[in-house]
């Protein structure tokens, strides 16, 4: 209970940082959300000052991040310029969709990687091995944004299919299996796009993780007491290579929030992504910080579950504690 | 009447809520040569890393000539270990090695330590000529002969010596114990044998303290303890260890 | 029924592809394995493969281990013990080419190895009375975790078997290595430096339990050890090696006379 307690304390620490440190880029980097107003001849400067002095903007840094703060806690999470309303409802509008996307491909990815690895880690040396390590290379050089121009390509030329969105037009107007069914049509080439890009990183570390415990002298011995080879991997191996795995585990949780905006403002999906693009084009501050909050909050929830996880399922770490 | 090179006062230490060590004192002389025996877990290796100063104690001092030195580790303290392999990093090359100290301690040219590390391999009964082998090409018992070079190259006042006998062939070992003759006579350089070998080390050591439990349960002359020792673990240790003694 | 395991490779020098067979061996002819010795080792030559190169490490080596003896292998490091018996029991890496022949009739019994290093031996994740478990179970063996334990001299009690193996000392940790080779009634064990680590009360300790092993479950050994003063207690025949020769082989006393 202390521990947690003790990291919970850091985190906020952290989140404090964060914050802090995003705040001091925001008011480095020149400009602001009014500045693009002063390219149209027509608005006054003297109009640009007193909408920036209306919105608070024009306030010392102290006063500014006071102010965000005490929104934080209110729930809005800062002030939107660019919606005219609180940033926090419109991000958590948007989360849904991201996590909808990110989590299908993560466990896709996921579900896929740990057999492959485990099988190539067993079968070292055959052809089949080499095969597949040259297929996951080719996944993991090929960039994951030309992949999704290539697949909306062909998307559209063949209408397999649909190119953005999350729903059909009329998916109001489906039963429950006929909204499933469009959902996952429309989460198909976005996944599809995620998922190459992860299968080939955590697939290798399988692979080289299994294959380290494989090569140990305690799976020599166990292999020389008469333990058959399935088990062997499954048993004894499998368990010992756990670590790196749970470690790649948390960071995969933690990029949850942050994987695939790219991706999705490619492809069209109306998660947090194209929201995200267009706050920092449009320099809307508060949407951006939210963000970038959110995101953090995941990177320690994705760290915090890796560590606890560690903890249940490696009696060395134990022993520190 | 001189200090004595060691001395070692009241050493207390846990580990994880157990006493290991329990009020430790005893004193070496310059170029004395002593035995700490005990089994696994009696505390000895304790007492040597302590002295090395890869551990602190927890109450009690330790003083070498006079000057405290608990906790920190000195080149005047040299600690030979059981796994010279594990001792050594492999990738080193063999002069490298040797002369580490000597680098360490900032003393002399680069050439001047070369030749140093030559003939210290010299007298560990390696040639000079593989001195550009790195750790890795020699076989187990070279490396310890290479561990026990290093440490007398740095022309340490004391020399402590864990376990470090057992696996070597006689070769090795007399001509290791020869080395530290030599040094205790040319520097004084005294040396603490920390081993559980009772029988063997009583025939090289001038005095014998066996622990036991964290405690010094019997001192004295090597002599008389190994014939004639009082203490139940004395007695327990000798007669073990002297019936794997060669028979005939 | 009876196996006969032979790991034949080439006794004419020709050398054959590196050999790594693993201990489920490959059984055939059926065999009546009487006044024959229980190991016997012929003309076996080891080489290794060093950045290309193959280096000799044993040369022409021939031991044999009777039923129900404790049998030595006595010899200062580097000399080629633990090799030996690597390669007897078929642990060898594929680096290692052996040629010669090795020849174990154990009567359907199997060949059990203790490895030098415990704690590198175990699995640091699983723990030991699961580990000792496997070992029952991978060969369908009526033994029982905590028979097994009390025979390698340690006390079954919950804190151990649920202990992993980084919570045991050194010497407990042996003795589960121990109790994982005795399991199934092997005809053979062969141990490998088990008496380096221990301190001489307990390697009187063990030397008193391997022959006590030998008695009550008629166990044979072959003991590696560098340590005379323990195999000329407990063996009942020593061979000495040196550079990867046998250079001398007899009753330990005859052997070990002049250390």
């Amino acid at each position: 209970m202390r521990y947690l307690a003790a990291r919970a304390l850091h985190s906020l620490f952290l989140l404090i940082g964060v914050s802090i440190l995003c705040f001091v880029f925001a008011s480095l980097a020149p400009g602001d959300f009014y500045s693009e107003l002063s390219m149209t001849p027509q608005v006054s400067s003297g109009t640009i000052s007193a909408l920036r002095k209306n919105a608070g903007e024009d306030r010392p840094f102290v006063a500014r991040y006071g102010s965000w703060v005490a929104s934080v806690a209110r729930g809005d999470f800062g002030y939107s310029l660019a919606f005219g309303a609180p940033a926090g409802p419109i991000v958590r509008e948007r989360i849904g969709a991201t996590l909808l996307l990110t989590v299908t491909a993560t466990l896709l990815a996921w579900l896929i990687a740990v057999p492959w690895g485990v099988w190539s880690a067993a079968s070292r040396g055959k052809w089949a091995d080499g095969a597949s390590r040259v297929l996951l290379a080719s996944f993991l050089s090929f960039p994951n944004l030309l992949l999704a121009i290539v697949l909306l390509a062909i998307a559209a030329q063949t209408g397999a299919f649909p190119i953005g969105g999350l729903a059909s037009r009329d998916a109001a107007s489906l039963t429950a299996s006929g909204r499933l069914r469009d959902t996952l049509w429309h989460l198909a080439l976005p996944v599809a796009v995620l998922v190459a890009g992860m299968l080939p990183v955590i697939a290798r570390h399988v692979r080289s993780a299994v294959a380290e415990a494989l090569d140990s002298p305690f799976v020599l011995n166990a292999s020389a007491q008469g333990i058959p080879r399935g088990r062997l991997l499954f048993r004894h191996a499998l368990p010992a290579a756990l670590n790196p795995l749970i470690t790649l585990f948390g960071l995969s949780l933690g990029t949850l929030l942050s994987a695939s905006l790219l991706v999705e403002v490619v492809v069209g999906w109306p998660g947090l992504g194209p929201l995200f693009l267009d706050a920092i084009m449009a320099r809307d501050f508060a949407i951006v910080l939210a963000v970038v909050m959110l995101s953090t909050v995941f990177l320690i929830a994705g760290n915090l579950v890796a560590d606890l996880l560690l903890y249940r399922f490696d009696p060395r770490i134990r022993v520190r504690s | 009447m001189a200090e004595p090179l060691l001395r070692v006062r009241d050493a207390y230490k846990r580990f994880d809520g157990r006493e290991v060590l329990r009020g430790i004192s005893f004193d070496l002389e310059c170029g004395a040569v002593a035995a700490l025996v005990g089994i696994s877990g009696s505390g000895k290796s304790t007492v040597a890393r302590c002295i090395a100063g890869f551990e602190s104690l927890d109450s009690g001092e330790i003083l070498l000539n006079g000057s405290r030195i608990a906790g920190r580790v000195t080149p005047a303290i040299q600690l030979i270990l059981q796994q010279p392999a594990a001792a050594l990093n492999p990738r080193f090359t063999a002069e490298e090695i040797v002369a580490e100290p000597l680098v360490i301690q900032k003393r002399g040219t680069a050439r001047w330590r070369r030749e140093r590390s030559h003939e210290m391999m010299q007298r560990a009964g390696l040639n000079p000529a593989d001195s550009r082998k790195r750790a890795l090409e020699f076989s187990g018992g070279e490396r310890q002969r290479l561990a026990i070079a290093r440490a007398l190259a740095a022309e340490p006042k004391l020399l402590i010596l864990d376990e470090s006998f057992s696996g070597l062939d006689s070769g090795v070992l007399s001509r290791t114990l020869a080395l530290i003759d030599e040094s205790r006579r040319e520097h004084g350089t005294g040396c603490l044998i920390i081993s559980h070998d009772l029988a063997t080390v009583s025939q090289w050591a001038a005095e014998v303290l066996v622990l036991d439990g964290g405690e010094i349960v019997e001192r004295g002359p090597a002599a008389q303890i190994a014939a004639a020792g009082r203490h139940p673990r004395t007695r327990e240790l000798w007669e073990a260890s002297a019936s794997l003694a060669l028979p005939l | 029924m009876r196996r006969e395991f032979d790991f034949f490779t080439d006794s004419h020098g020709r050398g054959s592809a590196p050999l790594r067979v693993k201990m489920r061996s490959r059984a055939y002819n059926v065999g009546m394995p009487s006044g024959e010795p229980l190991l016997s080792v012929q003309n076996l030559c080891v080489d290794v493969d060093v950045d290309g190169r193959f280096r000799p490490v044993l040369h022409d080596v021939c031991c044999t281990v009777d039923e129900g003896q404790i049998a030595g292998l006595f010899g200062d490091s580097g000399c080629g013990k633990t090799t030996l018996a690597l390669a007897i029991a078929g642990l060898l890496s594929p680096q290692y080419r052996v040629r010669g022949s090795v020849r174990f009739q154990g009567g359907g019994r199997r060949l059990a190895f203790i490895f030098q290093d415990p704690l590198l031996a175990l699995n640091p994740v699983l723990r030991v009375g699961d580990q000792v478990a496997e070992v029952i179970r991978a060969h369908s063996a009526g033994d029982s975790v905590p028979d097994l334990l009390r025979l390698a001299g340690l006390p079954p009690t919950p804190r151990l078997l649920r202990a992993y193996p980084h919570q045991l000392s050194g010497g407990e940790r042996q003795r589960v290595l121990l109790a994982q080779a005795i399991a199934a009634r092997p005809a053979l064990v062969i141990a490998d430096e088990p008496f380096t680590a221990l301190d001489p009360i307990r390697v009187v300790e063990l030397a008193d339990l391997f022959l006590s092993l030998k008695r009550e479950l008629g166990l044979s050994m072959l003991v590696i050890s560098h340590s005379a003063g323990v195999l000329a207690r407990m063996a009942d025949r020593v061979f000495a090696m040196q550079a990867g020769q046998i250079v001398e082989s007899g009753s330990a006393r005859e052997v070990l006379r002049h250390g």
